[in-house]
């Protein structure tokens, strides 16, 4: 009903592309439809995401354990440096380490402000004055 | 088919090569792009993202969901950073849309083809290729009679121009 009508120009045109598109087609096989039918499958379209993610994961786990388990400068970890760590720790975890003299600051008043403002001329205007 | 009964499955294996070939036309001839499309298509069709209501033939109406399935694959494809690497591996001028041991004629029309606008191309492989009328390639390509029209016939003239320009093939 709404079919194109074809002139012979158009029927040559619709050889050309017929025989174009074939050829292609034929370049270019379908896959089985067992293949592409998915089944339980999902799309590989995304296939790669979880594996990125997977990667990403990792090196982030491997560069926190390398920060961690080994210093920047790759120097292995002294006795000394246990020790200093160990008292470091034991300062932070104590209850006066967070004591800061808060109170201190609190007492603090300071000094009344001694000097005298300068006041503009007419700045005492009552609010009768003002509204008139 | 649970979520749409109205589909057999050996009704679309039997679709199975005009869809993958419509998939093509779809992504402008890249085979991986047309397998994961094609793929999707029948995904959407098995967890019933894509219904399939009887108003058409079941053939037009797989072959817009295809396209629509195309569309924003590509469109999405855009937006990322692979996206953009995609688009500028595969410009025009770097489909493999023409291998080399097609003959020079189709090789020729193929190249015709691939620089029409995208609907144009779309309406001339649907009315040309797959035999659909213009109301059914209307229905596929999601415009009214008179577009679909305005494109089947602005992409034949622009379609012999080009074949012109290029002269015969060698």
């Amino acid at each position: 009903m709404n079919g194109p009508a074809f002139d012979h120009d158009d029927e040559a045109l619709k050889a050309l592309v017929r025989d174009g598109l074939a050829a292609r087609d034929r370049a270019l096989p379908p896959p089985r439809f067992a293949r592409a039918w998915p089944g339980d499958r999902r799309p590989r379209a995304g296939a790669w995401r979880p594996a990125l993610g997977g990667g990403l994961a990792l090196t982030a786990i491997a560069a926190v354990a390398w920060m961690l388990l080994a210093r920047p400068g790759g120097e292995s970890t002294t006795p000394e440096d246990l020790r200093a760590a160990t008292e470091l720790a034991h300062e932070l975890s104590s209850p006066d380490y967070w004591r800061v003299p808060t109170d201190d600051f609190l007492a603090f008043a300071a000094p009344p402000l001694a000097a005298d403002l300068p006041l503009p001329e007419g700045f005492h205007v009552s609010l009768e004055e003002s509204l008139l | 088919m649970r979520h749409n009964p109205l589909i057999d499955q050996r009704e679309l294996e039997g679709l199975h090569e005009q869809c993958f070939s419509w998939a093509l036309t779809c992504v402008r001839g890249r085979r991986a792009e047309a397998e994961d499309v094609l793929q999707m298509a029948y995904l959407a069709i098995v967890e019933g993202e894509a219904r399939f209501g009887g108003q058409s033939s079941l053939r037009t109406w797989l072959f817009s969901v295809i396209r629509n399935l195309a569309g924003s694959r590509w469109r999405r494809a855009r937006r990322s950073l692979e996206g953009l690497a995609r688009i500028a591996a595969f410009a025009p001028h770097a489909e493999p849309f023409v291998t080399p041991a097609m003959p020079a004629e189709n090789a020729r029309v193929l190249d015709a083809l691939r620089a029409l606008p995208k609907r144009q191309h779309e309406v001339l492989d649907l009315v040309f290729y797959r035999d659909l009328s213009i109301a059914e390639a209307a229905d596929v390509l999601g415009v009214s009679l008179g577009t679909a029209r305005m494109h089947y016939e602005r992409g034949k003239a622009a379609l012999r121009a080009r074949l012109a320009d290029m002269g015969p093939a060698a």
